[in-house]
C-alpha cells in the first residue's frame, strides 16, 4: 500500500513540477514552506484522525493534469434567476476573463492578491491536498469590499470543470474592509466533463463592523471530486455568515476553518448534505473563539439515502480569554435507508469558564408517527416523507438571507426529487 | 356503511381486539365507552390503518371495499377520518400547505378538480370559523406549540375541510373544558347528514349531551360487550363499568 500512494504522489508532483504556483510570487515564504512540507506529506490516509473516515484512494489512483481551457461555455444553467450579480468564471482553475462580468461596481476591487493580504499560514501546510494547493495553485483572484462599502450587488463565482481528468486549483481571497459589506455566491460546477478533482481555497477576511457572507453551491458532476477549503479570519463586530450546499458530486470535503479574532462577532455556519448513490460527503468545521463576547452558532443536517455516507466533524475552541462567548452547534442526520452511514463528531473545547456554549447531534429515522398522520389525512407514503425531509432540510435554507439564492437552492434540491414540489 | 366482523388485532404479541363486532349505517352516531386499554384507540388506528397492528381474523368493509387492503391514505380518499386522541406535532410542516395537498389528494381521488388558491383560502375561512380556530394556527406548523384544545380542534378542522363520510373520534372531548366542548361538538353537529356516520370515542356521557348517539356500546377486553341507545351512556356515568365487567366475566 504505502509504495503504491507514494509511487501515486511523485508520479503528480513529476507531471506537475514544471507548472508554476499563481502563489509563489506573491507569497514566496509560503510556496517554499509548503514545497518542503511536500517531501513529507502524502495523500491521506484513514490512520489520519482528520481523515479517518474519508478514503483518498479515488483521488490517488487517478491521472489529473492541469488543463487550461478555452472552451467557450455557456453560463444560462449556472446562474441564479433572479439575482443580479457580477459573475467571475472560472475554467479548470483558471480564471476567464472573457466569460466574466466586466463591470465592477465603485467600492469593489477585484485582481491579483497584494503580497500584505492575511494568508492562514497553519493551513498550508495542514495537509497534502493544502500544500498541493500553495505549490501549483492554478490562479487566483482577491475580492475586496473597500472601506464602509456596501456592494449592493452580490458577486458569483463559477468554478466549472471540463473534460476529462482536469486538476482545478483555484484560490479566492474575499475581504471586507471596515464597516463594509459585501456577499459572494461559489459555485462548483462540471460542464461535460468526465471526471474531475477540484482542490479550492477561499480565505477570507472580514474587517473591523463588517458583514461578509459566503455561500457555497456544490454541484460538481456525478464522478467529480471536489476538496473546498475555507480559511476566515474574522475581525471585532464583524457578522460573519458562511452557508455550504453540497448538492452533488462523487466525492466532497469541505474544511472550514474560523477565527474570530476581536469581540463582538457574530458568525453563522450553516450546512446542507444530501449524500446518495455511492456520494461521500465530508464536513470538517473549526471555530476558534479567541476573544470575548462572541457568538457562533452552527447548523448542519444531512439526509442520506442509498449508500451515501457523510462525515460531520465540528471543532469549538473557547479559549481562555474568550469569556461570555455563546456557541452552539447542531448536527442532524436523516437516514432513509439503512445502507448510508454517518459519522458524526462535536469536539468542544472550552477552556473559559464564564460561557454559554452547547452542542447537540442527532441521527435518526422519520418520524413514523408524524408519517401516518399525514397518510390518515390522504397524503401518499412518498410524498409524506418527501413533506417531513423538505422541512427539516428547510429549517437550515431558511437561514439564507438572500431570497434568490433560497429559491434556486430550493429547486435545485427539488430537481434532485430531494425536496416536495 | 361500516362493518365489521369478528376482528382480531394484535399488537407486539398482544391479542388487544378479541372478536369485534359493529355495524355502522349511513347518518348514525356510534358512541363507544369502556374502561383504560380496552382497546378503543386500538379500533380507532386499525380502522385508519396503522400498520404496526396485526390484524389475525375477521372482515372490515367499508362501502362494500374490503377496507384491511387498503393503504391509510386510500382509506382517507374513500372518505374515513380519524381524528387523533393525540395529534402528532410535526415541526417545520405547514398546517395549511399540508392540508391543500391533503384535500386536493381526496378530490382528486374522488374525481373532483383541484381546489384553486383562492377557494382553498375561502373553505379554510369558513371551515376554522366553524370550530373558531384562530386563523394564525392555520399557519404555523402541524399541532406545534398548540395547547391541548387548539389540537383538539385543529383535528375537527382538518375532518370539515376534508368531508369525510365516516369519522372517527378518538377522545376529542378530553382536556377540553366546557366551552372549547361546545364548540367541538356544534362543529361535529354542523357536518352531520344522512350520508355521514360518526364513531365517537368517549369516556364521559357530557359529551353525548352535545352529540347525541343513535348506539352506544360498550368496549371491554377487546370486545363490543354491551349495546344499548344513549340512556346505556347515563347509566354508565352513574354505575361504572364494574357491572359491566361483572356481566362479561359470567358471559
Ligand atoms: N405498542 C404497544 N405494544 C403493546 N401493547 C400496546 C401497545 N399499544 C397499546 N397497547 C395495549 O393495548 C391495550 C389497548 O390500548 P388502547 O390504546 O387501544 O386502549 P383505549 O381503550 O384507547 O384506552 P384509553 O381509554 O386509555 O385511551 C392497552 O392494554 C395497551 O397497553
Ligand atoms: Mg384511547
Amino acid at each position: 500500500m504505502e509504495t503504491t500512494t507514494a509511487s501515486k504522489k511523485d508520479q503528480l508532483l513529476g507531471q506537475l513540477r514544471t507548472r508554476p504556483s499563481a502563489l509563489s510570487e506573491t507569497f514566496p515564504e509560503l510556496a517554499l514552506a509548503a514545497r518542503e512540507a511536500l517531501t513529507e506529506l502524502d495523500f491521506p490516509t484513514t490512520r489520519q484522525e482528520n481523515w479517518k473516515y474519508s478514503r483518498t484512494t479515488k483521488l490517488s489512483s487517478e491521472e489529473w493534469t492541469i488543463q487550461p481551457s478555452e472552451a467557450n461555455i455557456s453560463l444560462n444553467e449556472w446562474r441564479i434567476p433572479g439575482l443580479d450579480a457580477i459573475e467571475l468564471v472560472w475554467v479548470n482553475g483558471f480564471f476567464r476573463a472573457d466569460l466574466s462580468s466586466t463591470e465592477i461596481p465603485a467600492g469593489l476591487s477585484i485582481g491579483k492578491p497584494a503580497p500584505h493580504t492575511i494568508r492562514h499560514k497553519e493551513e498550508v501546510t495542514m495537509d497534502f491536498f493544502s500544500a498541493l494547493h500553495e505549490v501549483h495553485c492554478t490562479d487566483a483572484l482577491a475580492i475586496r469590499a473597500e472601506k464602509s462599502k456596501k456592494i449592493e450587488k452580490p458577486v458569483h463565482v463559477l468554478f466549472i470543470q471540463h473534460g476529462a481528468l482536469p486538476l482545478s486549483q483555484p484560490h479566492l481571497f474575499l475581504e471586507t474592509a471596515e464597516l463594509a459589506e459585501l456577499e459572494v455566491i461559489v459555485s462548483f460546477v462540471s460542464v461535460d466533463g468526465e471526471k474531475a478533482l477540484c482542490n479550492a481555497v477561499i480565505e477570507g477576511n472580514a474587517g473591523k463592523s463588517s458583514k461578509l457572507t459566503c455561500t457555497l453551491i456544490e454541484r460538481e458532476g456525478e464522478q467529480n471530486a471536489l476538496i473546498c477549503r475555507s480559511l476566515y479570519s474574522i475581525e471585532r463586530d464583524a457578522v460573519f455568515h458562511i452557508h455550504t450546499h453540497t448538492i452533488s458530486g462523487n466525492w466532497v470535503r469541505n474544511d472550514l476553518h474560523i477565527r474570530l479574532n476581536g469581540t463582538g462577532i457574530n458568525a453563522f455556519l450553516n450546512g446542507i448534505y444530501l449524500p446518495r448513490e455511492s456520494q461521500h460527503i465530508d464536513n470538517h468545521t473549526l471555530v476558534d473563539h479567541r476573544h470575548p463576547h462572541c457568538e457562533s452558532n452552527e447548523l448542519y443536517k444531512g439526509v442520506l439515502n442509498d449508500r451515501g455516507r457523510a462525515v460531520f466533524n465540528g471543532k469549538v475552541y473557547v479559549q481562555i480569554d474568550a469569556q461570555k462567548t455563546n456557541a452552539y452547534q447542531n448536527n442532524a442526520n436523516i437516514m432513509l435507508s439503512d445502507d448510508a452511514s454517518v459519522y458524526t463528531k462535536p469536539e468542544l473545547e472550552i477552556y473559559a469558564d464564564d460561557v454559554k456554549c452547547s452542542h447537540g447531534s442527532t441521527t435518526g429515522q422519520l418520524d413514523e408517527q408524524a408519517i401516518f398522520y399525514l397518510r390518515a389525512r390522504g397524503l401518499g407514503e412518498d410524498n409524506a416523507r418527501r413533506l417531513l425531509t423538505t422541512a427539516f432540510i428547510l429549517e437550515v435554507l431558511d437561514r439564507l438571507e438572500s431570497e434568490p439564492v433560497k429559491e434556486y437552492v430550493v429547486e435545485l434540491l427539488k430537481k434532485e426529487d430531494l425536496l416536495l414540489d | 356503511m361500516l362493518s365489521i366482523h369478528n376482528l382480531h388485532a394484535q399488537i407486539e404479541q398482544n391479542e388487544i381486539l378479541r372478536g369485534l363486532n359493529l355495524e355502522v349505517k349511513p347518518g348514525e352516531v356510534h358512541a363507544i365507552m369502556g374502561p383504560n386499554g380496552s382497546g378503543k384507540s386500538t379500533l380507532a388506528s386499525v380502522l385508519a390503518g396503522r400498520e404496526e397492528y396485526a390484524i389475525t381474523a375477521g372482515e372490515v368493509t367499508f362501502q362494500g371495499k374490503d377496507l384491511l387492503e387498503m393503504a391509510p391514505e386510500i382509506r382517507a380518499r374513500e372518505g374515513i377520518f380519524l381524528a387523533f386522541q393525540y395529534p402528532v406535532e410535526i415541526p417545520g410542516v405547514s398546517n395549511i400547505n399540508f392540508l391543500k395537498a391533503a384535500v386536493n389528494e381526496v378530490r382528486t381521488h374522488r374525481g373532483l378538480p383541484a381546489l384553486t388558491a383562492k377557494e382553498f383560502l375561502q373553505l379554510v375561512n369558513e371551515k376554522s370559523a366553524l370550530v373558531e380556530l384562530d386563523g394564525r394556527l392555520a399557519n404555523r406548523s402541524v399541532n406545534e406549540g398548540f395547547s391541548g384544545g387548539e389540537k383538539k380542534r385543529n383535528e375537527i378542522f382538518q375532518m370539515a375541510m376534508l368531508e369525510p363520510t365516516l369519522a372517527i373520534l378518538d377522545e376529542t372531548d378530553s382536556g377540553l373544558d366546557i366551552d372549547a366542548l361546545r364548540i367541538v361538538a356544534n362543529g361535529v353537529n354542523a357536518m352531520r347528514s344522512p350520508q355521514r356516520s360518526f364513531v365517537v370515542i368517549t369516556h364521559y356521557q357530557r359529551l353525548l349531551d352535545y352529540i347525541v348517539p343513535d348506539f352506544v356500546h360498550v368496549l371491554y377486553k377487546g370486545r363490543i360487550v354491551k349495546s344499548g341507545t344513549k340512556e346505556l351512556a347515563l347509566e354508565l356515568e352513574e354505575k361504572g363499568y364494574d357491572w359491566i365487567k361483572e356481566e362479561a366475566a359470567t358471559a
